[in-house]
């Protein structure tokens, strides 16, 4: 029938964009979420009370405001850009939280074995802390960057073609909405839900290859 | 960021207004959450597999796609089959909708965590089921749920602006007309601040009634 | 003999409780310290002060003439290694990687010396063969002397026990003991925090026993077995014994 062609190239086309989103702002929180988060715990006074206006500020604000925000003042090149930079910082504050959690639950003793062996700071976190702190987080980390996946749509606000955007096009050429965003809906559960099961195989393995302790 | 206060004193009433809007959509939409939320939630209790199979695929429906496609399913997709609705009536439901699968899931980990001698106990005395979960097991599921119910609550505070994209005019679309009309970013500002100010409210309470409960306790 | 590590009036305080009181003793090179007394009367915190996982209020502590304090705390702990109560083996790491890390990282030896250098060591304490194991799956004895091994590796001047046997089943706590009565002959300089009296007996060169953040007493084995100088030691030895 004649539509479907259409939907299936604007949502495929909106699929890839996602997918190429995603995990640049994976990894772009994931290292400024763990840097901030390991600042946070060694406690440096005018540092930590700009972490904390930051985590308060991105706690409190709507990401779509946000995006706008960005979008409008900073100026960057294109949508995409400023779209990547936003979710990144946005989604940054949270994984900090993860990451001091994290880090605060390893057994003090860790923290002083590494100390009695003269190791310098960075050395003590990369190869004592950091490798025990993933396996505590990874449950808390998938469910932030699912959330990150559904933040997604709203880059379409600022005009970003991923899967909404998208949508929204190929409405114009096949008015059918319900389908249109019912496929939207599944493609995002498939993404979803495919993370979840990765990290739910991950846990499993860092498991079996660290032990029961 | 533009701040300047000829601009607020200008557009003071349509803040007013958008502020007030954001605040009941709020009140609103997180009270049905809640509601939604304890009664899904329970569900898996009455050991039915068709119930337990209806919460569990409602629960991961909604929580694993983005609540703006669903506020876009409702708001563009209903009125093609006839369904039309306000505005305002489909981002309460839109909300209540996806909250209500994130509260389902606080509730049932609650509820779970309840200690199976409680149920025993109260069953020995001939209630039923149901009056066991009303009167024994849900006041201590949700003295237990406080402090989860209260964090995702200040989500959905967070959630209300999405309604700036179905024609609400709430705080993120009234600060976004005050930048297309004048260029200005002060409503972004304003917007901003009264977004974060809600949540540290929304924190204190929750904060206020972890400390009670654990008082009561 | 000379001494290898001086407290010099030291005075350590948890807010208001303090824990060493103005306390001024010398530990001598080549010599095994044993340091006995109740829980709470400050063993542990005494030697965390040592290697600057506590820190001191007042006085001064000196290792090998180097003063104790935060600028040279890399170098001191290069030099003095600690076995704890609690082994605390990085849970992620196999045992030859918990065995390297130090002597690779901090002292900058090459990975195959160390590796070569933690096997030499690694078989003394009779392990050899555990050592891709991971620490969860070794006995709680076995853990202990993989422990101190891996503060062997790192060739210092002195080691620190703090309870080694403590957390450790009844069944287990003779073979750490016996490797640390081994290192103990081998002349090396060791301050130990213990409950166990006969090793104190058997393997010690001085005695002390603390209590209220002071040493009460300091003697050799014989003498502080048979002729303890005051009631505190007295009461102490007759209930532990």
């Amino acid at each position: 029938m004649a539509g479907y062609d259409v939907i299936f190239h604007f949502l495929g086309t909106g699929l890839i964009e996602v997918i190429r989103l995603v995990p640049i702002c994976v990894v772009l929180s994931l290292i400024a979420g763990a840097l901030i988060g390991i600042v946070q715990t060694v406690r440096i006074p005018v540092v930590n009370q700009l972490i904390s206006v930051y985590l308060v500020f991105m706690r409190g604000v709507p990401p779509l405001l946000l995006l706008l925000v960005v979008f409008f003042v900073a100026g960057f090149e294109s949508a995409r850009l400023s779209a990547v930079f936003t979710l990144s910082i946005y989604h940054a504050a949270y994984i900090a939280e993860i990451f001091r959690g994290g880090i605060q639950a390893i057994p003090l003793g860790q923290f002083e074995a590494a100390d009695t062996l003269a190791l310098r700071f960075h050395r003590k976190m990369i190869d004592v802390i950091i490798p025990q702190v993933w396996r505590a987080i990874l449950p808390a980390l998938t469910g932030q960057y699912i959330i990150l996946i559904k933040d997604t749509a709203l880059v379409s606000a600022i005009g970003v073609m991923e899967i909404l955007y998208n949508a929204r096009q190929a409405m114009q050429v096949v008015y059918k909405p319900i389908l249109i965003y019912a496929i939207v809906g599944l493609l995002f559960y498939i993404l979803c839900f495919s993370l979840e099961r990765l990290s739910a195989y991950f846990e499993r393995h860092l498991q079996t290859m660290q032990g029961v302790q | 960021m533009d701040f300047s206060w000829h601009i607020i004193t200008q557009w003071w009433p349509n803040i007013l207004q958008a502020l007030g809007v954001t605040v009941i959509i709020f009140i609103v939409a997180g009270l049905l959450s809640v509601l939604l939320g304890l009664i899904v939630g329970a569900l898996p209790s009455f050991n039915n597999p068709v119930l337990t199979a209806a919460s569990r695929i409602y629960v991961s429906i909604f929580r694993n796609t983005p609540l703006l496609v669903q506020l876009f399913f409702l708001f563009y997709g209903l009125p093609a089959v006839g369904i039309r609705m306000s505005p305002f009536v489909t981002g309460v439901l839109g909300i209540t909708l996806n909250e209500g699968a994130f509260m389902a899931e606080i509730f049932r980990g609650n509820i779970q965590s309840i200690n199976r001698g409680d149920w025993e106990a109260a069953k020995s005395l001939g209630l039923s089921h149901f009056q066991v979960l009303a009167f024994v097991i849900l006041p201590q599921a949700v003295r237990d749920a406080l402090p989860a119910v209260t964090g995702q609550l200040s989500i959905v505070i967070k959630d209300t602006s999405l309604l700036s994209l179905i024609m609400i005019v709430e705080l993120t679309r009234v600060s976004n007309q005050i930048y297309t009309r004048l260029f200005d970013l002060t409503g972004f500002s304003v917007a901003l601040i009264l977004y974060v100010t809600l949540n540290i409210l929304m924190t204190g309470l929750s904060e206020m009634l972890a400390r009670r409960v654990q008082v009561r306790r | 003999m000379n001494t290898i590590v001086e407290f010099d009036r030291v005075t350590k305080r948890f807010g208001d409780n303090v824990v060493i009181d103005d306390l001024s003793v010398p530990f001598y090179e080549g010599e095994t310290h044993v340091v006995c007394g109740r829980s709470g009367a400050g063993k542990s915190t005494l030697i965390r002060c040592i290697n600057f996982l506590e820190t001191i209020e007042e006085g001064c502590i000196r290792f090998k003439g180097t003063v104790v304090d935060k600028k040279n705390v890399r170098s001191i702990r290069k030099r003095v290694a600690m076995v704890f109560q609690n082994f605390n083996l990085f849970p992620h790491l196999s045992v030859i990687d918990n065995l390297t890390l130090g002597p690779v990282r901090s002292l900058g030896i090459p990975r195959r010396e160390a590796e070569d250098q933690a096997m030499h060591f690694l078989k003394q304490v009779g392990l050899e063969d555990k050592r891709q194991a991971h620490p969860y799956q070794l006995s709680g004895g076995q853990k202990q002397r993989v422990a101190i091994v891996r503060s062997l590796a790192m060739k210092p001047d002195l080691i620190l026990f703090d309870e080694p046997t403590s957390a450790l089943d009844p069944e287990m706590i003779g073979e750490v003991l016996e490797v640390m009565k081994k290192l103990s002959l081998d002349g090396r300089s060791m301050i130990v925090v213990t409950h166990e009296m006969g090793f104190a007996r058997e393997a010690a060169d001085r005695i002390s026993f603390m209590s209220d953040g002071k040493l009460v007493e300091t003697q050799a084995p014989k003498a502080f077995f048979s002729n303890p100088l005051h009631d505190s030691t007295r009461q102490f030895l007759s209930q532990i014994l």
